[in-house]
């Protein structure tokens, strides 16, 4: 396995567009480079992602968010080759550094070897994972197929005694083994699908929506849970969902998705209190606050695009309320900040400077 | 509480299921599942009442009872004061005509088959035929469904009119949904969750709209949602519901602001909260009990529902049942420490007020 890397001495990587990018992680596990999707056959795909390029840190959690079709899940489905047709990735590398060090293009590594590497090394809990539980076998059974799978050679009284204790780790008492999917609420569910991820010792767990159909105190027991077990069996995680106030609270950094491509990243408190992009800043607007002064809620104003039907120019900018007219011709590509922060990447054209003289509408330039 | 009589009211509305369906010979009788026990509450013309409560708190089975969807174990519903009976299909018709519900499933709960106009002209023809002696037809009828969609911001009307189900976005076939709804001119609209399954940027519109019926046409509101903020931002009273029963309710600034009852403080607590700089919020639904899940409700044991993760659970709360008490004007908490009783147990006063503001920030 060569290792494809184009850093320059400083640290930046350089794109095509030769736009400078902040240094990326000095500790990646994943990382995810220009990878394209689209979905349809023939002569007419619709380009759902569009060269999107995210690196996940070891021992961090990533958010994801972004309204639902913006391409979140097929993000986590293209990076980890699970993408079934007519899903195509048509570009891209995602690189996975195992805990040996080894890096790997997962793009391009042999099925064979991919099976090996994806059961080692990644797992998903997938959106409405819990409805996925089948429903004529004991939770028992089901755990030691998947510990089983993963790890041929143990025997099964063994894996008895590992379904057991992984249900212990994800707070569910080991007698509900001899329980069906049906006896369990909804959060033993899903919990009971993370325990199935992590049978496979993982060390990145995806998560898509993994409460979106939880009340809010499961909610919490279920991510706080996942949190402690990721600092005791060190994991890191990918927690796709398009709630950003519960991001903000449990991620490390947020990557903000619009119409396939990622549009901001930033440390998560800077994304909640700085947001840079119009529509971070759009999607912050839309949860009414629980706590604190009652605020007005600015929301955004129509619609995400169809992706089939893409105009040029910035995506976003018919929902924009600071579209220029380069907006309208001109895709805006993921770079530097107008501040130059450290660490944050924004795809917008207030940003760009020379187009506008660092004049940031108010809102994007707390 | 406001002095005028409530539009619909609910005292001591109950429902049990069987548990386990049908009765095998031979087993002992079927159990119930206590899914409802009991609620009180009140809608006011012009007002949200906001019912939260986790996931199996019984939120839905109040709204299907009080649409008159599943029959009533226990309890009164009136209407304006006066004991609904809904039995029977005209009387069923009369009441569903003032007492609309909204779905939580906007793909669901529309006919994919028939285009807008198919539907709402069913439902305008359905319950408003005979206060214009006929069937609506003609320059009426399109009047009518142009108003109609008006009002719930489809404009310019021609262009949704014909349109089916699977052309609309989420948001639109809400609004379709709620449209449907209007046609009858209800006095009450009972909401079940209708902005969960959309997405964040288009679930402020709708609430928005639910609210500006509330204000333009008075319309009473029952805002079903497991989202306490929500509920704050758009319900003027809120009811906070556990295990089928009624915990705390008030004004919705002071239920999620200054909660009471050691319940509706676990789901303040819970909520994401992103100015939560220090992890407060973590560690207050540590304390708040969330070792625990919602418990059984087959057969509950006498005392407090919420006794088994409360923090503050004594013998008395484990052996009756409080009622719910009116602690402050307007506000009421159904938990044994507002009591005079001696052997009350002592819930203290956890003030969110003083997590807000910045001076966290440091
Ligand atoms: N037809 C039924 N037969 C038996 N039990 C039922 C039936 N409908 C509801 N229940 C039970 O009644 C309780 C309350 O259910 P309900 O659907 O009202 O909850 P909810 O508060 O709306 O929850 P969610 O937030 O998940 O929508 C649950 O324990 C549920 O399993
Ligand atoms: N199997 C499929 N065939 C065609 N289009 C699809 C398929 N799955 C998803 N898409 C489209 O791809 C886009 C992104 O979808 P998805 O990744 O599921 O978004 P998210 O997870 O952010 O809600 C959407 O426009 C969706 O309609
Ligand atoms: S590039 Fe233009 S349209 Fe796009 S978000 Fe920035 S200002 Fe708005
Ligand atoms: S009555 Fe007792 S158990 Fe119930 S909420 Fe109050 S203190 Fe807790
Ligand atoms: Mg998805
Ligand atoms: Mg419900």
């Amino acid at each position: 396995m060569s290792q494809t890397d184009t850093s320059t001495q400083d640290g930046t990587t350089t794109t095509e567009a030769g736009t400078p990018v902040a240094p990326e992680s000095s500790d990646p596990v994943l990382e995810i480079r220009n990878l394209s999707v689209d979905y349809g056959f023939g002569d007419d795909p619709t380009h759902v992602l569009r060269e999107v390029s995210l690196t996940l840190n070891r021992g961090e959690v990533l958010g994801l968010a972004g309204e639902s079709g913006c391409g979140k899940s097929t993000l986590a489905y293209a990076a980890t080759r699970l993408l079934s047709p007519p899903g195509l990735i048509t570009g891209g590398e995602v690189w996975l550094t195992g805990r040996d060090g080894q890096r790997a293009d997962l793009l391009s590594l042999s099925d064979a070897e991919l099976r090996a590497a994806r059961w080692r090394d990644i797992a998903i809990v997938f959106q409405g994972a819990m409805s996925s539980l089948n429903p004529v076998f004991r939770v028992e059974r089901q755990l030691i197929d998947g510990i089983l799978a993963h790890r041929p050679g143990m025997r099964r009284a063994e894996a008895r005694e590992r379904a057991a204790e992984l249900l212990r780790l994800v707070g569910i008492s080991a007698d509900r083994l001899r329980s069906y999917p049906h006896q369990l609420s909804g959060g033993m569910r899903q919990r009971v699908m993370i325990a199935m991820a992590l049978a496979l010792e993982p060390q990145v767990l995806i998560m898509d929506e993994p409460t979106t159909a939880l009340d809010v105190v499961m909610q919490r027991q279920i991510l706080e849970q996942v949190m402690e077990l990721r600092e005791r069996l060190g994991f890191s995680v990918v927690l796709i969902t398009h709630d950003v106030s519960l991001l903000v609270e449990v991620a490390d950094r947020i990557a903000v998705m619009y119409a396939g491509e990622i549009v901001e990243t930033a440390v998560a408190r800077d994304v909640y209190a700085k947001p840079r992009h119009p529509y971070s800043a759009g999607l912050l607007g839309s949860f009414p606050p629980l706590h604190g002064p009652r605020r007005e809620l600015t929301g955004i104003p129509g619609a995400p695009p169809d992706l089939s039907k893409r105009p040029p120019g910035c995506p976003f900018a018919p929902r924009c309320a600071h579209a220029m007219d380069v907006c309208r011709t001109e895709l805006p590509v993921l770079g530097r900040t107008a501040q130059s922060e450290e660490g944050r990447l924004v795809a917008c054209h207030l940003h760009t400077s020379g187009l506008v003289n660092g004049e940031l509408p108010d809102l994007l330039a707390r | 509480m406001s002095q005028s009589t409530p539009v619909l009211a609910a005292h001591g509305l109950t429902k049990h299921f069987r548990a386990g369906g049908r009765r095998i010979a031979g087993r002992p009788p079927a159990r119930a599942i206590h899914a409802v026990d009991g609620v009180d509450l009140e809608l006011h013309r012009g007002q949200v009442l906001a019912v939260v409560g986790e996931s199996g708190s019984g939120k839905s089975t109040v709204a299907r009872l009080l649409a008159g969807l599943i029959p009533i174990t226990d309890g009164q519903v009136l209407l304006d004061g006066a004991e609904a009976r809904v039995r029977g299909r005209r009387a069923f018709r009369a009441y569903v005509r003032r007492v609309q519900m909204i779905f939580q499933d906007p793909f669901a709960s529309i006919n994919p088959v028939h285009p807008v106009r198919y539907t709402l002209t069913r439902a305008l023809r359905l319950h408003r035929h005979q206060s214009t002696g006929g069937k609506l037809r003609g320059a009426e009828l399109e009047a009518a469904l142009t108003e109609l969609l008006e009002r719930v911001h489809l404009t310019p009307a021609e262009r949704y009119v014909d349109k089916y189900p699977h052309e609309l976005s989420g948001g639109q076939r809400q609004r379709i949904a709620i449209a449907r709804a209007l046609a009858a001119e209800p006095e009450v609209l009972l909401a079940d969750e209708p902005v969960s399954m959309l997405d964040v940027s288009i679930r402020l519109g709708i609430l928005n709209l639910l609210a500006d019926l509330r204000d333009r046409l008075g319309i009473a509101v029952l805002y079903i949602t497991h989202d306490i903020a929500s509920a704050r931002y758009f319900a003027d009273r809120t009811t906070v519901l556990y295990a089928g029963q009624v915990m705390e309710t008030g004004d919705s600034e002071s239920v999620t602001q200054e909660p009471l009852h050691p319940y509706t403080r676990l789901l303040v607590a819970s909520a994401p909260d992103p100015d939560d700089l220090a992890g407060a919020g973590a560690a207050a639904v540590r304390d708040q009990g969330t070792g625990g899940e919602p418990p059984s409700l087959v057969d509950p044991p006498p005392g407090c529902r919420f006794a088994p993760r409360c923090p503050y659970a004594t013998d008395l709360c484990r052996r009756e049942t409080p009622a719910l008490l009116e602690v402050a004007p307007g506000r009421a908490a159904a938990c044994w420490g507002y009591s005079e009783r001696e052997d009350r147990p002592e819930v203290g006063r956890v003030s969110t007020s003083s997590a807000s503001g910045g001076e966290a920030g440091a």
